[in-house]
């Protein structure tokens, strides 16, 4: 009885953060890089990433190679950039410079993790991140997982 | 046919070749991935002031800047900025003019050969391809890069890429230019053909190191060829925290009263987080634009931050002594707004 009321307890507190909003923000673990079953593209490492959604990469394993995020509010957007960028670098400022020095244009957005995989297997050249939970419809979506190496 | 027919005629025979051989978006891409146009413009309102007898201080605004970005497809853009500025030297001097900023056609083939014709910026260093106060984290940009010593635009073509090796990036900018200097009117290249190699290896957002080399020789007098070898480094102390970064310009002049010109500075950068950094610099060298070829230092402390998306903040103090002059104190404020 006493149990019960715990776990009870439990399920109250979890309710009312949850109304709250206070949900667990998305981590690395969170997500899976994923490109066109299409690509040559198995392994690419956390510089290679960076590289590619700072405009600066263009080609890898020989192919073209472009990148696409969700939109900025989305928190799977946040959950990559901290996995790709060092902390404290501003996205956005690094994108208002870049305009303004006729640089490279920022990556497509797209509102959903939908819309990147159909991107993706529409573009075979675009490289693009889903929910980690996602991993077994991948291959439903002509996409395929790739292996993310280190620095 | 002179060295400046056949200068144009390369010019205008690539600018062609990039138009008819820039082929449509590969099969990987859809038809139309980035918008054709990109127009944009920004503004700033500056305030300066100093201790020095007979000062007065300087509260307007400095700079008006609008350009556009015009995509064909994803080889092929183009770019134009026309730009006034207003802002004062050491002395509190100041002109104000519009210009011209940029002009130019961009080809990027592939990750190791672009193309540039046109008006376009002096990729040498780290600073001077950011010489505008709105890219800049201080007010006073540093000596060597406030008299223009290299000039920050360069009217010709250049050659651009990167390599890969691992996880580094080597990057270079190979230029050839009719260069015009359009702030010191006694720069040691006022107009000029000249040519400039700039290589850099960099592992982002830890180390970027580089050297530029550069040869100009003005066709109106033989004796005033100029060579200037700027080596720079840029280390992450602590990722994404502490910055350092250094720069040294050394040209070798053959004019009759001087060999020739140094400067250099040498700056720690602490971010406090995305958005706001504390900045000091050290500045050591010959100050043309300001106090006629005389040594200047200065030690600078700025701190910025930047306010949702559309306005970045300034405030700056520091500490100048000139050759033969008592030290004096200097503190600025400077908003700028991108719209």
């Amino acid at each position: 009885m006493e149990r019960l009321g715990g776990v009870a307890v439990l399920k109250h507190v979890l309710s009312l953060l949850l109304l709250l909003g206070l949900s667990t923000p998305l981590t690395a673990q969170d997500l899976i890089i994923v490109v066109s079953k299409k690509s040559p593209i198995k392994e690419i490492s956390l510089f290679q990433l960076r590289e590619i959604y700072l405009g600066n990469m263009k080609r890898l394993a020989g192919k073209t190679v472009r990148p696409i995020h969700v939109k900025p509010d989305d928190p799977l957007r946040h959950a990559f950039e901290d996995l790709v960028f060092p902390a404290n670098f501003d996205a956005e400022e690094y994108w208002q410079n870049s305009k303004l020095q006729g640089g490279p244009d920022p990556p497509p957005a797209v509102r959903g993790w939908g819309l990147v995989s159909a991107y993706i297997a529409k573009n075979p050249g675009f490289v693009g991140y889903l929910p980690a939970e996602k991993i077994t419809e991948v291959e439903a979506m002509q996409l395929k997982v790739v292996t993310v190496a280190g620095d | 046919m002179n060295w400046r027919g056949m200068f144009w005629l390369v010019w205008w025979l690539t600018a062609w070749g990039c138009l008819l051989h820039a082929q449509e978006n590969p099969d990987e891409l859809p038809p139309q991935q980035e918008r054709r146009w990109q127009l944009g413009m920004w503004a700033d309102l500056l305030f300066l002031d100093n201790d020095r007898e007979g000062n007065e201080a300087f509260f307007k605004p400095a700079h008006l800047s609008f350009y556009a970005k015009y995509r064909w497809n994803d080889k092929l853009s183009f770019f134009g900025e026309v730009a006034g500025t207003r802002e004062p030297d050491i002395g509190g001097v100041y002109e104000s003019d519009a210009n011209l900023e940029r002009l130019y056609l961009q080809y990027e083939w592939r990750d190791e050969f672009n193309l540039r014709l046109g008006k376009i910026d002096n990729q040498m260093g780290i600073v001077k391809p950011i010489h505008w106060l709105v890219t800049l984290d201080t007010i006073r940009r540093p000596i060597l890069e406030d008299n223009s010593y290299l000039p920050a635009k360069i009217t010709g073509l250049e050659l651009f890429g990167k390599f890969y090796l691992r996880d580094h990036r080597l990057a270079y900018s190979f230029s050839l230019s009719d260069s015009n200097n359009e702030i010191v009117d006694d720069s040691p290249i006022v107009r000029a053909k000249g040519a400039g190699l700039d290589v850099s290896i960099a592992k982002s957002r830890l180390y970027r190191a580089g050297t530029a080399v550069v040869f100009y020789r003005d066709p109106r007098d033989k004796d005033r060829n100029v060579t200037g070898v700027l080596p720079y480094v840029e280390w992450w102390v602590l990722p994404g925290r502490l910055l350092s970064r250094s720069e040294f310009l050394n040209m070798r002049l053959e004019t009759a009263n001087r060999d020739h010109i140094q400067a250099f500075y040498t700056k720690l950068k602490w971010q406090f987080n995305k958005r706001s950094y504390l900045n000091l610099r050290y500045d050591r060298g010959d100050d043309q634009r300001s106090v006629a070829g005389r040594e200047r230092t200065a030690g600078t402390v700025t701190l910025g931050t930047r306010i949702g998306n559309r306005w970045r903040l300034r405030v700056e103090g520091s500490t100048n002594r000139i050759e033969d002059e008592a030290r004096f104190a200097e503190w600025s404020a400077w908003a700028g707004w991108l719209f």
